[in-house]
């Protein structure tokens, strides 16, 4: 236990990576999941073709092949070497690798949104768009007012699944060299040549997800307040 | 003129066409009664009438003003729709609202437009609302008290019988005050001991001198609460008449048949 307040606070770090990336996924892939899901139910054929081949690509490929191909495109495709994209955003060589695996872990998961979303909106009756329409509201409001909350409802089991999920994912960010709370664990296992602070990650991420599972809970429970 | 006339109403799913050519009309106050049998085409020519299908030909006109074809934009087609109101067979309530909330959210969504309208600017719409919403909350308990159900006012669609729900659908058909109110098959969803409730309703509105389309399957209620009725087959209007004619003196084939089976 000698190393313990050290290792802690080099997890603390690690950590610190490791919820960015989670609430920069959830922050732009929710809301970009949702404009997936109205292309792939789009009746311009193209749009709609041309989302659901991307949603089929990203869903049938590894997360991990997805990061490493976003982290080359810059110098295979553009001839831009990191270095040079680094100096030229003006931010490190650390942050650039991070932006990397953000955009890949966003597109990963807005498709996977968008297929929850999608099924969630196919499966509102056409009875209750037919009711709003009756009414006088236009297509948006009855998306808005009508739509949207009972979609949520359904949604959400699905959606805290796919987002548990995306607390561990978050790991596949060492591969770009990120400190992620993983990696951060992995080098305190090599530097003080014990085993706990694999033990301790676990229990971050155990505690991580636990106040999840409580978080998302209350919110389905808030949701319930009515039957279909 | 007609206070509401449809002139060669025409409709095709495909190659099927559903409506060959419906002409009809109907004088203010007055109730019609659309009868036949299933895939005669009644539910389409509903829902021709509330824009809820396109026609494919013909005119409907109401108080004097075409609403089809209306040559329109989107926003002021989306207000003729507001010429009808309609209550359909499955209700289709909003499960997330109170039945108080059913009723003032189309109200609520047209105060806004009205004030959007006028230009008033976000928060004024915002602080103007308030007070028009607790106009529109009067409006609604008004109406749904007029429907027996001023004990359900908060209470959600899931908490209330068929024919609960099915009052809710009609407060809230009627809360646009609509010149014209459809009924598509309004009791077909309902058990046998719940009917009577709806169609008490209806008979009040009747009597208050609504103009209302009825699509019913209640032989003996549209004879008792119809000025007209109109007997659709394959598309066209097979009969047309007064209850006391279609009913008690049918000149058609198909008439005769239908009725004879409806037992009437």
């Amino acid at each position: 236990m000698e190393h313990f307040s050290d290792i802690i606070i080099e997890l603390f770090e690690g950590f610190g990576n490791t919820v960015l990336l989670f609430a920069a996924t959830l922050v732009v892939a929710l809301p970009l999941g949702l404009l997936l899901a109205f292309g792939s139910m789009s009746k311009f054929k193209p749009l709609k073709w041309l989302v659901n081949v991307l949603v089929w690509v990203i869903r049938g490929t590894p997360l991990m092949l997805q990061i490493l191909l976003v982290s080359f495109i810059p110098q295979y495709v553009f001839s831009v070497p990191t270095k040079q994209l680094a100096a030229a955003l003006n931010i490190s060589i650390n942050t650039t690798m991070f932006l990397f695996v953000a955009i890949a872990f966003i597109i990963n998961y807005a498709c996977y949104f968008s297929e929850i979303y999608r099924a969630g909106i196919e499966a509102i009756p056409q009875g209750q768009y037919e009711a709003g329409k009756v009414l006088g509201l236009t297509k948006n409001q009855v998306f808005g007012k009508i739509i949207l909350m009972q979609v949520v409802r359904r949604i959400l089991p699905p959606m805290s699944n796919e987002i548990i999920t995306l607390v561990k994912d978050t790991s596949l960010a060492q591969i770009l060299g990120v400190i992620d709370l993983l990696n951060a664990a992995k080098h305190a296992v090599n530097h003080y040549v014990i085993l706990s602070p694999f033990l301790y990650a676990a229990i971050f991420y155990l505690i991580f997800n636990g106040i999840l599972t409580l978080l998302l809970g209350w919110i389905e429970k808030k949701l319930s307040f009515y039957q279909v | 003129m007609a206070f509401f006339e449809i002139e060669n109403l025409t409709k095709s799913f495909g190659a099927v066409q559903v409506l060959k050519g419906v002409s009809v009309s109907l004088e203010e106050g007055q109730v019609l009664a659309i009868i036949g049998s299933s895939g005669g085409g009644k539910t389409t020519l509903m829902r021709c009438i509330n824009f809820l299908e396109t026609p494919d030909g013909g005119t409907i006109t109401v108080d004097g003003e075409q609403v089809f074809p209306a040559e329109k934009s989107n926003k002021e087609r989306g207000k003729s729709r507001l010429t009808f109101g309609m209550v359909f067979q499955a209700f289709h309530l909003f499960p997330q609202y109170t039945a108080l909330k059913n009723v003032t959210l189309a109200m609520d969504v047209q105060s806004e437009n009205e004030l959007r309208e006028r230009g008033v600017k976000f928060f004024a719409r915002k602080a103007l609302m308030k007070e028009k919403r607790a106009q529109n909350e009067e409006t609604a308990k008004a109406l749904l008290t007029r429907v027996g159900l001023e004990e359900k006012m908060q209470n959600y669609p899931y908490q209330l019988s068929g024919g609960q729900q099915q009052r809710v659908a009609i407060a809230r058909a009627l809360a646009l005050s609509p010149k014209i109110l459809c009924f598509d098959e309004p009791t077909s969803a309902l058990d046998p001991e719940l009917t009577g409730e709806v169609l008490k309703v209806i008979k009040d509105l009747r009597n208050e001198g609504r103009t209302m389309i009825i699509v019913t399957h209640e032989m003996e209620f549209a004879r008792n609460v119809a000025d007209k009725v109109i007997f659709i087959a394959d598309g066209e209007i097979a009969e047309e008449g007064t209850p006391e004619e279609v009913f008690g003196n049918p000149q058609n084939e198909k008439t005769k048949h239908f009725l004879a089976k409806e037992e009437v």
